[in-house]
C-alpha cells in the first residue's frame, strides 16, 4: 500500500516529467517567454546594482533596466522552472544580446559602466550555475569567466579579445548542456526556432494595444535578434529587414501594419528557406 | 620545450621518443600561429620547437590567426589582424614568411580583420575571410593586386579553395552560412545554410565534397560541390564543439578539432560517421588541426594549454605534447625532404 511519502515522490516525479524536456530537446520550444521573464528578473537586479556604481553615461543602462522591468512583470507565477529551464535562463544571461557577453564586449572596448554591468551579471550567473551543477569541469569554466573580471572596477588592461566572455560563455553553456542533458540553444534547429519566434510575434500581435503587448513584442524582438536575424539577413534579406525594423530590444510595440508586414515576411522566409519544412 | 616537465614525464618522454622515431620516417615541419604571443612557432615534431617568428612587437594588440602554405612549400601566409573585430586597422594584412629563413618577405594589405586564409592550388591567389566587414577578398600573390571583394555571411571565418581552383567556400559564423565564390569568373554564386556557427570549411582532395564544421550545431555538414548543396549532416553529439577541420590526403578521414570539448573527432569519410573521439591526454581547447602528408600523424594547436598535441593515427591516440606559444590558434603542416 502506498504511503503519503510514496505518493509525494510519485507526484513530484510526475511534475518533473511534465516540466523537464526530453533529453536533448531545448526548453525554449516549450517555455520561451517564461525563460526570458526569469532571465529578465535576474538581469534587472544585476543592472540596478551596476547603476548604483556607475558615475556617468547611464542612459542605455536605464533603458535596459526599464525593458527588464517590463518583461519580468509578466506573470510567470504558475511556471515552476526545472533544472533544465534554469540552465536555459543562464544561457540567455550569458549569450543573449541583452546579457553578459554583450556587456563585456562594451567593457573591453572601454566603457566603465558596461564593466559594472558585466561584473554584476556574472555574480547572478555564478549563483545560478552553482545551484545547477557541482561538476568541477563546469565550475572551472565559470572560474575562467570570473578571471576576465578580477576587480570591482574596470582594470586598465583587460583581455585583448572583446569577445573573450562570449567564447568562454559558449564553453560554459556547452558544459551546462552536458550537465543537464538538454539542448540550450533555441537556434540549433533553425526551422523550429523560426516557428517558435513567429509564434511569439503572433502572440504579441493578437493582444490589444497596451503594456502587455509591449512586453510580448520585446520578448519576440530579443529572440529574433539573438537567433534569426543574422542567418536570414544573408539568405532572405528584404523580408529579414522588415522584421528587424520592428524588433527593437527596448520600447518595441507592434501595431496592425507592423504585424501584417511581419506575417508576410515570415511567410516569405519559410517558403524560401524551408519549403519542405526542414533545413 | 617538449616534455619540459622531466620529473613527471621522463618515462613518458622515453616512450614517446621511441614511438616517434619509428613513426617519423619522413619529417614534418609545424607552423603554429599564437594569437596572444603575436608570433609563429616553428616546430620539428621529432625534436621540439625550432624557433619563433615574431609577427609584431605588440603581443596582445596584433593577432596572427589563420595560415596557409604555398603549394611549393616555400612560403607560409599568415592572416594578421587585431582584437577589435568591428574595426578596420592598419594591422589587417596577410604576411608571407619564407619557410627556409623564417623572414617576413612580403605584406599584403587586406583590411577588414582577416581571420582565416586559403591559397589556390597553383599558388597564384590568396583568399581571406574578412571578419569585420562580411566580405571575402581575393589577392594576386604575384602582383599583390586585389582580385575582388565578395559578400559573405556575417562574421566570415573558415575559407577554402576547391582543388580545381574553381570555387572559394567561406563560412559565416553568425549567419550559419557557407558562401560560394567563383574564383575564375570572380563572382558570387550563392549562399547556403549549414549548421549553427560554422567555423571552418575544407574540400575533399577529389573536390567532390566539402565539409563545414558547426560549433554550436555540433555537426559537420557535407556539401555536394557540383550542386553547392548540403546533402548530409553528421552529428558529433550535443556536447561537441567542432571548430577547425582538415581532410587527410587520401580523403578517407576528416579530423575535427573539438575546441571547448578538448577532443579531436575523426570522421570516416566513406560512411560519413564519427569513427573515433580522441580525448585522452589531449591539450586544452584544440582550435587548429593539421595532418601529415602521409596521414600518419595529426597535430592540434591547443589554445588554452599553449601546446601542440601529436596524434598517431595508427592507434588514434595522443603520443606527445609539444610546447607552442601563447594562445595557439591554427596549425599548418609542411613536409621536409
Amino acid at each position: 500500500m502506498l504511503n503519503k511519502l510514496s505518493l509525494s515522490i510519485i507526484a513530484v516525479g510526475s511534475l518533473f516529467a511534465t516540466l523537464a524536456p526530453a533529453k536533448g530537446q531545448t526548453p525554449f520550444y516549450d517555455a520561451p517567454r517564461e525563460i526570458l521573464v526569469i532571465a529578465s528578473g535576474a538581469l534587472h537586479d544585476a543592472r540596478v546594482r551596476a547603476l548604483g556604481q556607475a558615475e556617468d553615461d547611464v542612459e542605455d543602462l536605464r533603458d535596459l533596466i526599464a525593458a527588464d522591468k517590463r518583461r519580468m512583470a509578466l506573470n510567470a507565477a504558475d511556471f515552476t522552472p526545472d533544472i533544465v529551464t534554469q540552465a536555459a535562463v543562464v544561457a540567455v544571461m550569458l549569450l543573449s544580446e541583452i546579457g553578459l557577453s554583450e556587456a563585456y564586449e562594451e567593457a573591453a572596448e572601454g566603457e566603465e559602466t558596461a564593466y559594472f554591468q558585466a561584473k554584476s551579471i556574472l555574480t547572478e550567473i555564478d549563483v545560478r550555475v552553482r545551484a545547477i551543477t557541482s561538476n568541477p569541469d563546469t565550475l572551472m569554466i565559470l572560474n575562467e569567466l570570473s578571471a576576465l573580471m578580477p576587480s570591482p572596477t574596470r582594470p586598465s588592461r583587460m583581455d585583448p579579445d572583446p569577445e573573450a566572455a562570449e567564447a568562454i560563455g559558449q564553453s560554459l553553456v556547452g558544459a551546462l548542456e552536458r550537465d543537464v542533458a538538454a539542448d540550450l540553444y533555441l537556434g540549433r534547429d533553425l526551422v523550429r526556432a523560426t516557428h517558435v519566434i513567429q509564434t511569439l510575434f503572433q502572440d504579441a500581435c493578437d493582444l490589444p494595444a497596451g503594456a502587455t503587448r509591449v512586453q510580448y513584442s520585446e520578448i519576440a524582438a530579443v529572440y529574433f535578434q539573438d537567433t534569426l536575424q543574422a542567418p536570414f539577413s544573408v539568405m532572405v534579406s528584404n523580408a529579414t529587414e522588415t522584421i528587424a525594423a520592428h524588433s527593437a530590444l527596448v520600447g518595441q510595440d507592434l501595431d496592425l501594419d507592423a504585424c501584417s508586414a511581419i506575417s508576410v515576411a515570415f511567410d516569405t522566409i519559410i517558403t524560401t528557406l524551408f519549403p519542405k519544412g526542414a533545413l | 620545450m617538449r616534455c619540459a616537465n622531466v620529473l613527471i614525464s621522463m618515462a613518458l618522454c622515453l616512450t614517446v621518443v621511441g614511438r616517434a622515431d619509428v613513426g617519423f620516417a619522413e619529417s614534418d615541419r609545424l607552423f603554429v600561429s599564437n594569437e596572444y604571443g603575436a608570433n609563429i612557432s616553428v616546430i620539428d615534431p621529432k625534436t621540439g620547437p625550432i624557433k619563433d617568428i615574431q609577427i609584431s612587437g605588440r603581443p596582445g594588440d596584433v593577432r596572427p590567426r589563420g595560415m596557409a602554405i604555398s603549394p611549393d612549400g616555400k612560403t607560409v601566409y599568415v592572416a594578421v589582424s587585431d582584437f577589435l573585430p568591428d574595426a578596420e586597422n592598419i594591422e589587417d594584412a596577410i604576411v608571407a614568411i619564407d619557410v627556409q629563413s623564417g623572414e617576413i618577405t612580403r605584406k599584403y594589405r587586406a583590411g577588414g580583420n582577416p581571420e582565416r586564409i586559403a591559397i589556390s592550388p597553383d599558388g597564384t591567389q590568396i583568399w581571406a575571410a574578412l571578419e569585420a566587414v562580411a566580405l571575402a577578398v581575393g589577392i594576386d600573390t604575384e602582383t599583390g593586386q586585389e582580385l575582388g571583394r565578395f559578400a559573405t555571411g556575417v562574421e566570415p571565418e573558415g575559407i577554402d579553395i576547391s582543388p580545381d581552383g574553381n570555387f572559394v567556400y567561406v563560412t559565416g559564423e553568425t549567419s550559419h552560412t557557407v558562401s560560394v565564390i567563383d574564383a575564375k569568373s570572380l563572382s558570387l554564386v550563392t549562399h547556403m545554410l549549414v549548421g549553427n556557427r560554422p567555423r571552418d570549411v575544407a574540400f575533399a582532395p577529389d573536390g567532390k565534397f566539402a565539409y563545414a564544421s558547426a560549433e554550436i550545431g555540433g555537426t559537420v555538414s557535407v556539401i555536394d560541390v557540383s550542386q553547392h548543396r548540403v546533402i548530409n549532416t553528421i552529428s558529433l553529439g550535443l556536447d561537441s564543439r567542432p571548430v577547425e577541420l582538415v581532410v587527410s590526403g587520401d580523403g578517407a578521414s576528416i579530423y575535427v578539432a573539438g575546441g571547448g570539448t578538448s577532443a579531436i573527432y575523426v570522421i570516416d569519410a566513406s560512411t560519413q560517421k564519427v569513427a573515433h573521439v580522441i580525448k585522452e591526454r589531449m591539450g586544452r581547447r584544440p582550435w587548429g588541426v593539421g595532418v601529415s602528408k602521409d596521414g600518419g600523424r595529426v597535430y592540434s594547436a591547443n589554445g588554452l594549454s599553449d601546446s601542440v598535441s601529436v596524434i598517431d593515427t595508427g592507434c588514434m591516440c595522443v603520443t606527445d605534447q609539444i610546447k607552442a606559444g601563447r594562445g595557439a590558434h591554427s596549425i599548418e603542416v609542411s613536409h621536409v625532404e
